[in-house]
């Protein structure tokens, strides 16, 4: 599969993250050093490893090792026995549990009648598999290879180090899968800590990762699991995202206690998990508490959290000079949750941008801030379609006092259908104190419950205000000549 | 019967005169209609009989024409009814085969004078219409570009304005001279500016209200403007044609209406129900200029509620599209 894309607009550049997909299948080959959980005696050779000989024989070592325990993982349109999407995973049981994305078996895991899951070894071998849990937040999945010999199968470990988040940045790590369906591969790549601004924890591997490779694993040069192949960034060189190994063994420690997922109710556990996961990241957002943003007469508010990711922006230097001052900043949770290649949810962006007129009249003014097309949501603006419902509008005045100058706001809202709760909701408001000067602020809130919403909804309308007099403008950029 | 006179006018397809006879001589009727060239009025036209009609005076003064038992016969053109004997004071217009004669008694009243100042006060009317709604429109365009505008940006607009308004006023015109047999182009051009600035002065209305009661569904539905300032202009220039049959016109237009809008309305209620309401705040004027009182933050938080009832509603029933692709 072509991995779903989505795009981040920010005010430099348009960055964009793929997810990638990619397979591992057992076959009797070296023998499984230790049972699931590792030995924590392991870590001390491990780093030693890097040093110890030539790069590409301790990359031929691994692979050597990994063939036996990495997978490509497929599913299959029911209908045409065909694959739809391939991705990758890796065995981290005896019995034949192995770990892969979520993203990889999506389809599957919403679709179960249109959809079934096959896995195929580096050896030809190949099997149909159940799907035991999942981990929407993380992107993670643990499936079951169907089997009938009973044998005991090699698997990967995962490593201490890893788990306990104590692998030094630097350390030559190996991300395994099969990228673009044209063979299992195994990549040499550096571990960098964990992303910074991000919320969700995500390993950053400088690696090439492809396509296919998603659910791969990546070990260290011992062959223990570091992490899971999830995502990279196209408009970057070898940045690419792994999911921290403590997650996969949290959810394999899961799936083997717990009653497997029926699948036929896949919807509403992925519906929980989304709930769950707004629920702790809203929760978050607002704990960590926000700041003021003074522009010109008028001040907003900013996330304080330390993974919003924020820019600024201004026209003041265009050419030809504009007839009006504009600046913005702008701040962008960069959160993802893919669901299905549909619906991509869980991002919060919050913009403020503050008008000036320098030669437009009042009327001229207004139909200037008429004209941006703000537009929907993304690619899919506010259509109806099969996740879902149209997207509705509402328009009203709001009342200012002396602090809040008075607002004109739209509320815009849409629901899943498919997970109940959860909504897509714009807020966009605009200050209507002033003919020729205003402040215009843009909430999106991408898979956020209703309460979320409302609470937070309110307090950024809450936030638009009037300066104190004398309040320092710390946002202000200068506006350049222009009359009044 | 002394001072008697009748004339007799024979209408080309248009309905203008084409011959014109006068019968003053009360001795020298009946007079006779006909093909033959031995009639008084000879009509070149072969659905006429050689003798057709005779027209002739009673006692009393009355005017008839009498069908000579013909193929084709006398139709009273008021009624489109074949008739042996029509009488002409009441009816007038006769057809003769495919001629039309209208029959006048020579002492009935005329229209009084028109005076001549009545046409140049149209194209005053013009001039000035022409002038506001030029206006009108730069204005708008004026108010409409915020960034750096080129000149050409004013001039375009306008020239296809012009040209639009020349050739719908043109084309009433010709319609005008061939059905009703004058031009009117003064009168048809007064109707389609006044029409014109009718639409731009609703399309500002609908926009300020839009804007004044944070409505701006207002504007994006107000599909019916158009179409009632054109059925207005068709009826103007039906009116100047003096069509005969201005109730049926006026019902037809009406009927035009309903469906026109009828259609829009269902075109864009479906195209609504696909893609839902933009994100935006719609048109916008100076907040001086709105009128809705506005709420307060905790009711129109509250007021979300209705909202949200409304899309879990909408997420319990099935979409029906078909547009849902399922793979890559």
């Amino acid at each position: 599969m072509i991995a779903p894309a989505r795009s981040h607009l920010s005010a430099l550049a348009v960055l964009s993250l793929i997810l990638i997909l990619c397979p591992a299948r057992a076959e009797a080959q070296s023998r499984t050093p230790a049972k699931a959980n590792g030995k924590a005696a392991a870590a001390p050779t491990t780093q030693a490893t890097p040093q110890a000989g030539p790069v590409s024989s301790i990359a031929e070592g691994v692979y050597a090792r990994a063939k036996s325990r990495i997978l490509q993982i497929r599913t299959l349109l029911n209908s045409a026995g065909r694959q739809s999407t391939i991705g990758s995973g890796f065995l981290v049981s005896a019995d034949g549990l192995a770990v892969t994305n979520y993203h990889v078996i999506s389809q599957y895991a919403l679709e179960p009648k249109t959809y079934r899951l096959e896995y195929a070894a580096p050896d030809g071998s190949k099997g149909g598999m159940t799907l035991l849990a999942i981990d929407v937040a993380n992107d993670l999945a643990v499936v079951r290879l169907a089997r009938t010999d009973g044998a005991e199968l090699p698997y990967f470990d995962f490593d201490d180090r890893a788990l306990a988040d104590a692998l030094p940045k630097g350390e030559r790590i190996y991300a395994m899968g099969n990228p673009l369906d044209i063979g299992f591969t195994i990549v040499e790549g550096t571990y960098n800590g964990l992303v910074d601004k991000s919320y969700d924890e995500r390993i950053h591997l400088s690696g090439a990762i492809n396509p296919g490779m998603s659910g791969g694993p990546v070990t260290n040069a011992d062959g223990r699991v570091v992490g899971v192949n999830v995502a990279k960034r196209t408009d970057a060189e070898q940045v690419g995202f792994l999911v921290p190994a403590k997650f996969a063994a949290r959810l394999v420690e899961s799936a083997k206690r717990d009653k497997p997922l029926d699948v036929s109710k896949s919807k509403l556990e992925i519906g929980r998990q989304l709930m769950a996961w707004q629920s702790g990241f809203y929760d978050q957002f607002n704990r960590q508490g926000f700041k003021d943003a003074t522009f010109g007469p008028y001040r907003g508010m900013e996330s304080a959290a330390r993974w919003m990711n924020c820019w600024a922006s201004t026209n003041a230097n265009a050419v030809p000079k504009p007839r009006h001052v504009q600046s913005s900043t702008r701040c962008d949770s960069q959160t993802g949750l893919y669901v299905s290649n549909q619906i991509y949810t869980g991002r919060l962006t919050m913009d403020i941008t503050w008008y000036q007129a320098t030669d437009l009249n009042a009327f001229q003014f207004a139909n200037m801030l008429s004209g941006p097309g703000w537009g929907g949501f993304g690619s899919y603006g506010g259509r109806s379609n099969r996740r879902m419902t149209e997207q509705i509008c509402r328009h009203d005045f709001i009342a200012g006092d002396a602090s809040h100058p008075r607002l004109r706001a739209t509320w815009c809202a849409r629901a899943y259908r498919e997970f109940e709760g959860l909504y897509d909701v714009i807020l966009i408001a605009l200050t209507q104190d002033r003919d020729r000067e205003a402040l215009l602020g843009r909430l999106t809130m991408r898979g956020v419950g209703w309460d979320n919403a409302n609470a937070l909804g309110k307090r950024f309308l809450d936030s638009l205000r009037l300066a104190p007099p004398g309040a320092t403008p710390a946002a202000t950029p200068p506006v350049n000549g222009g009359g009044q | 019967m002394s001072g008697a006179l009748m004339w007799v006018e024979v209408l080309d397809r248009h309905g203008d005169v084409s011959a014109r006879y006068r019968f003053d001589d009360i001795a020298r009727w009946p007079v006779r209609v006909g093909r033959s060239p031995d009639n008084d009025i000879v009509l070149d036209d072969p659905h006429v009989a050689p003798h057709h009609a005779v027209i002739s005076m009673d006692r009393d003064g009355h005017l008839f024409i009498d069908d000579e038992g013909t193929i084709n016969g006398l139709v009273n053109e008021a009624t489109r009814q074949r008739q042996a004997r029509v009488a002409c004071a009441t009816h007038p217009l006769v057809r003769l085969g495919r001629t039309r004669l209208r029959v006048r008694d020579g002492r009935e009243p005329v229209a009084p004078e028109r005076p001549l100042s009545r046409e140049v006060g149209g194209g005053w009317l013009a001039l000035g219409l022409t002038l506001v709604l030029g206006a009108v429109s730069l204005l708008d365009l004026w108010l409409g570009y915020t960034g750096n505008t080129p000149t050409s940006h004013f001039v375009m607009p306008m020239m296809m304005l012009s040209l639009l308004i020349l050739v719908w006023t043109s084309g009433w015109a010709i319609v005008s001279r061939i059905f009703a047999g004058q031009a009117w182009y003064t009168r048809h051009l007064v109707t389609a500016l006044a029409a014109t600035l009718l639409a731009v002065f609703w399309y500002g209305l609908s926009e300020w209200l839009a804007y004044a009661l944070a409505w701006p569904a207002l504007r994006e539905r107000d599909m019916a403007s158009l179409w009632v300032v054109a059925a207005l202009a068709c009826y103007g220039h039906l009116h100047i044609m003096a069509v005969r049959q201005m109730r049926l016109a006026g019902s037809l237009l009406v009927f035009a209406l309903v469906a026109g809008v009828g259609l829009q309305w269902a075109s864009q209620h479906e195209t609504r129900k696909w893609n839902g309401d933009s994100a935006a705040l719609g048109p916008l004027k100076p907040p001086v200029l709105q009128l809705s009182p506005p709420t307060p933050l905790p009711a129109f938080i509250d007021a979300n509620q209705a909202m949200k009832a409304r899309l879990d509603a909408a997420r319990k029933k099935t979409p029906d599209d078909g547009e849902d692709e399922l793979a890559d």
